[in-house]
């Protein structure tokens, strides 16, 4: 059986906790198909629109290295919304687990309803206390991390359709 | 459109300037290598130990570069360039052993094929993080005359130029630091 490795893309954890790993030789693109219209299938807004925010303010953080800025306070409002948004999301989250819904990798789940908020936080600091260009080019990571996070999120629990 | 304000045109460690990039990234790596590790581990590590091992040593080789390149003493920069050349080798030596022996992985690690799952950054990281250090090195030797003292600039700069060396060598540095920090 031939099962490589590497689809199990991005941040901790699995798709499918309790399905078998290689259930037959055609599971590597049926895999990555799935996954895919995970994607585009059950997007609710809220997740688009931090994706959208996120590289967003990427490209706007990018932006502010290349032309040799530093932090400034419109990019720090920037972060406040997305961080808003991201809240936002997990409000919705915690809900449905509230509700009683549990996804198959709940461990996982939990580990990225606890990152989500504090990664933007993390890097808000992190970059106000370099005074270069350097500052904004963190919070472009953060940006790029937001979105490749809701991505992750919908690959942990497809259910998530806002 | 109004000229650049003047930034420090020097970084006075190694984790300003570019440097605060490449931490914020390492952080970032040490905090997902952890998490997946962890639960790895924790809930299915009959499934595929060698790849969930592999994914907990490339943590600890994240959590130290992280550490040792936001502190940046002379003697931090240097555990920084062996994790760093660890991590490196890992890179490649994992990334080949997954795309030749699929079988022991049923599972993906970070290093799985070049690090593929996250877009191929743990195969640069390291290599910038080198040039970083080395450029930080050679700027220890070069203009460091007042700071620190010159005994540990001038160890520091003889490891950074030894920074090739093979991953035995930068394995066994990296179990000395982890024994003496967990």
């Amino acid at each position: 059986m031939s099962c490589e490795p590497g689809h199990d893309q991005g941040l901790g954890g699995e798709v499918n906790l309790e399905l078998p790993h290689c259930p037959a030789s055609t599971a590597r693109p049926a895999l990555v198909t799935t996954k895919r219209s995970n994607i585009s299938g059950v997007n609710g807004a809220v997740t688009t629109t931090i994706i959208v925010a996120g590289l967003a303010l990427a490209g706007y953080a990018l932006l502010m290295t290349a032309l040799n800025r530093r932090m400034n306070v419109p990019l720090l409002a920037a972060v406040g919304v997305l961080e808003i948004l991201l809240l936002v999301q997990v409000g919705i989250i915690v809900a449905k687990l509230a509700g009683g819904q549990r996804p198959a990798g709940l461990a996982t789940l939990i580990g990225y309803l606890i990152a989500t908020p504090l990664v933007l936080v993390a890097a808000a600091f992190w970059g106000l206390t370099e005074r270069s260009r350097w500052g904004p080019a963190v919070i472009a990571v953060a940006g790029l991390v937001a979105a490749v996070l809701m991505v992750r999120l919908h690959q942990i629990w497809p259910v998530i359709h806002v | 459109m109004a000229p650049p304000e003047p930034t420090a045109s020097q970084p006075d460690s190694t984790r300003t300037g570019p440097g605060r990039l490449l931490v914020a990234i390492y952080a970032l790596f040490a905090l997902s290598a952890s998490a997946r590790a962890g639960v790895q581990i924790a809930t299915k590590f009959s499934h595929a130990p060698v790849a969930y091992l592999l994914s907990a040593f490339a943590a600890v080789v994240y959590i130290l570069a992280t550490v040792t390149l936001s502190v940046g003493s002379p003697t931090a920069r240097r555990i920084a360039v062996l994790s760093c050349s660890v991590e490196l080798v890992g890179v490649l030596a994992v990334g080949t052993w997954s795309l030749a022996d699929p079988a022991t992985f049923p599972d993906a690690t970070v290093w799985s094929s070049y690090g593929s799952g996250y877009g191929f950054v743990p195969l640069v990281l390291p290599v910038f993080g080198l040039l970083w250090l080395r450029r930080w090195t050679r700027r220890a030797r070069t203009q460091r005359t007042t700071v620190t003292s010159a005994e540990d600039a001038g160890e520091a700069a003889d490891s950074g130029v030894a920074h090739g060396e093979s991953g035995a060598s930068g394995q066994g540095a990296e179990d000395v630091v982890a024994d003496g920090r967990i």
